[in-house]
């Protein structure tokens, strides 16, 4: 994947991108990895760690949720068997970064241990006392000091926090670790979330290719729109040739839409996609989408075209109602190549139409759903391929 | 006070999980199993898996997690393990040894309890959840007589209420038949088939150093306060003849020897001992090679 705009610092912003990707699979609030990887990298250069532990501290805490978007969406899992799911989370975070190339090594194993329990009742691997690595316990550590904090939401008390570390001394952490945590606190809580020292520009990482890697993983998350992006992709680049756009960006928008199917149950997709019903949820996952990408400047251009493809061109969709050439151009090519792959696939599922049926229909939603001039160049991109 | 192992070694299922998929294996034998967490997680994830121990509660313990598919204990068979029955005479003097040493008075005595209850529970599978969630509760203790005003004090039924209920999460089936045995590794690796045979193997003198909170559980478990594991062994290829470096490397071939017929040998072991095991390896496999992500976890596989 080439870079946009090579000269930006994508590193950070795709790990911004990533992490808010894990809180909001993980129910958090967005910046809660980010909190916790600022966090871990200070508590780790606390501790006296070398700068690369102190950078895979850092790394494993931003990226320890990012594991969820391989975890198969399951409606109507049982809290058992929910609870089982959740355990291949960290091993499949660990096989994500270890998958992307210039991040500190041990990055993908913290992440991997980073919910086992001293007492040997954690997760994946049941692992016990010393056989969990101590940098990935006090992840764990952090992990589990934030969430106390913002379970309180405004009314968070820092010492309540700390206190509920404390509690799990000798079961979910070591003795050791309370006691560095203890001392961290009594220490540096006024500095606790100051700017880590990381070295953001690490050889060999590819931000934007990392986000695409996890967007076509969250498409393969349900049967229907597995490849999706990768589908879309070289339709939307056709496409925005023939309208004078860029087409690497318009490429890469086609990925991001999987941004926006982060929810258990995607009932956008349930709906024929022609149809005004449904229309609430399709505009839920734009809202999604463009929240995410705006915690992330180098992303943050694909916000508002990611935001609007549930908007219609007569000015009657969500989430804002804009009509026109107010819906950004990429919107507009984007809502034209979602509706037909989603068209596509009901029609394989022989929910709706045949795929003959397909042209005809986008063709007759032109002007009030879709803008004409984007029908007509999806209809000349297709027949292209 | 006992001392407690500063070093614990890492068995990780999820490791032996990637290392298997990249190879394509679908089944393994471990005769030296110990704790079977790892043999857990590859049943969860569709292995059939097989493991042999000589110290009896592992292979209780692996009754519970390996073989068991379906069993779990209710909170009213909780209730019956953690606590005095009424009517039932307890022998509540059983681990009196341990008294003042180890243990206060009221944790022998619940040691003693749970010792009849969980011998009296009438499944393989229950009685091996049992035995590894009182496992955890004996755990504690032990670590919190290091440090006690760093631990919570809490009730010991309820903590063994809450590592009891806890082991309902080990329990799963992968369609498949698991078992466990409790034997040598001879009779465990000509028990079974499998496309693997993975082990950690005992170092020298295993029995003599063995972790305190293993010996003791077995003590437990055999209702003798002064068993000592190395009786186990002794009459075992790592017994006392391993206490050489050559005994002991014919301890190991031995064992290589014995999975022969096993397309794969996986070993785990150390950085400082891989050269070790990759020489014991090389003369019992077409290609050995060495996957090492840490320094204290290096795999050496040999493929036939």
């Amino acid at each position: 994947m080439p870079l946009l705009r090579s000269a930006e610092p994508v590193t950070a912003d795709a790990v911004r991108l990533l992490s808010a990707i894990g809180d909001t699979l993980g129910g958090h609030r967005l910046g809660f990895g980010m909190r916790v990887a600022t966090i871990a990298a200070n508590f780790a250069a606390q501790r006296g760690c070398p700068a690369e532990m102190v950078a895979a501290s850092f790394y494993a805490g931003a990226l320890h949720g990012i594991g969820a978007v391989r975890t198969p969406i399951g409606r109507g899992y049982s809290e058992r068997d929910a609870a089982i799911v959740n355990w291949d989370i960290p091993v499949h975070g660990a096989l994500i970064v270890a998958e992307q190339r210039g991040l500190p090594p041990a990055t993908a194993d913290y992440i991997r241990w980073h919910r086992e329990a001293f007492d040997g009742t954690g997760y994946p691997d049941r692992l016990r006392w010393n056989g969990i690595p101590h940098a990935a316990m006090a992840i764990n550590a952090v992990r589990a000091f934030v969430e106390a904090l913002e379970s309180n939401g405004d009314h968070a008390s820092p010492a309540e926090a700390l206190f509920a570390l404390v509690g799990e001394t000798g079961k979910t952490f070591s003795i050791q670790i309370v006691r560095e945590f203890r001392v961290f606190f009594a220490e540096r809580y006024e500095t606790f979330e100051a700017p880590a020292d990381i070295a953001w520009e690490t050889a060999g990482f590819d931000g934007f290719g990392a986000v695409a890697a996890l967007c076509a993983a969250l498409d393969a998350r349900e049967e229907r729109v597995t490849g999706r992006g990768a589908r879309l992709a070289p339709i939307a680049a056709a496409m925005a040739s023939a309208l004078g756009l860029d087409p690497e960006r318009a490429a890469f928008a086609a990925r991001l839409t999987a941004l926006g199917r982060l929810h258990e149950a995607l009932p956008g997709d349930d709906y024929d996609p022609l149809s005004r019903l449904g229309r609430e949820a399709r505009a839920a996952d734009a809202r999604t989408a463009e929240r995410l990408l705006g915690v992330a400047p180098a992303f943050a251009e694909f916000a508002p075209a990611l935001g609007a493809v549930a908007e219609w061109f007569d000015g009657s969709g969500l989430p804002q109602r804009r009509a026109g050439n107010d819906i950004p151009p990429l919107a507009r090519l984007l809502a034209v190549a979602l509706a037909a792959d989603a068209m596509e696939a009901l029609a394989q599922l022989a929910v709706t139409d045949t795929l003959p049926e397909i042209p005809v229909r986008l063709a007759a939603a032109a002007g009030t759903q879709f803008d004409p001039r984007m029908v007509t160049a999806y209809a000349a991109a297709r027949g292209r391929r | 006070m006992i001392d407690l192992n500063e070093r614990t070694r890492r068995i990780s299922g999820s490791r032996l999980a990637d290392l298997f998929f990249a190879r394509d294996i679908g089944s393994v034998v471990d005769p030296f199993m110990g704790m079977p967490s790892h043999l857990n997680y590859l049943k969860r994830h569709g292995i059939a898996v097989h493991g042999g121990d000589l110290v009896d509660w592992f292979v209780r313990a692996g009754e519970g997690m390996i073989v068991n598919d379906f069993t779990v204990l209710r909170d009213s068979e909780v209730a019956e393990i953690v606590e005095m029955l009424p009517g039932r005479i307890y022998p509540v003097d059983l681990f009196k040894g341990w008294d003042g040493v180890f243990f206060s008075e009221e944790q022998c005595a619940y040691l003693g309890v749970w010792h009849a209850n969980v011998h009296n529970l009438r499944s393989d599978g229950q009685t091996g959840l049992a035995i590894v969630g009182l496992w955890h509760v004996l755990c504690y203790w032990l670590q919190k007589a290091h440090a006690p005003d760093d631990m919570a004090d809490m009730p010991a039924s309820e903590l063994a209420w809450r590592y009891i209920r806890e082991t309902e999460r080990l329990v799963c089936t992968n369609n498949a038949r698991n078992t466990v045995r409790r034997a040598d590794f001879n009779t465990t690796l000509a028990a079974r088939k499998a496309d693997c045979v993975y082990f950690s193997p005992p170092g020298k003198n295993a029995a003599k150093k063995a972790d305190a909170r293993v010996w003791m559980w077995e003590a437990w478990w055999q209702g003798n306060p002064y068993l000592n594991l190395e009786q186990y062994y002794r009459d075992t290829v790592f017994g006392q003849r391993t206490s050489d470096e050559g005994s002991y490397d014919r301890a190991i071939s031995t064992v290589l020897a014995a999975a022969k017929d096993y397309p794969y040998v996986i070993v785990q072991t150390t950085a400082a001992d891989a050269a070790r095991f990759e020489r014991l390896l090389a003369p019992h496999r077409t290609s050995v090679e060495t996957v090492a992500p840490y320094p204290e976890e290096v795999y050496v596989i040999g493929k036939c």
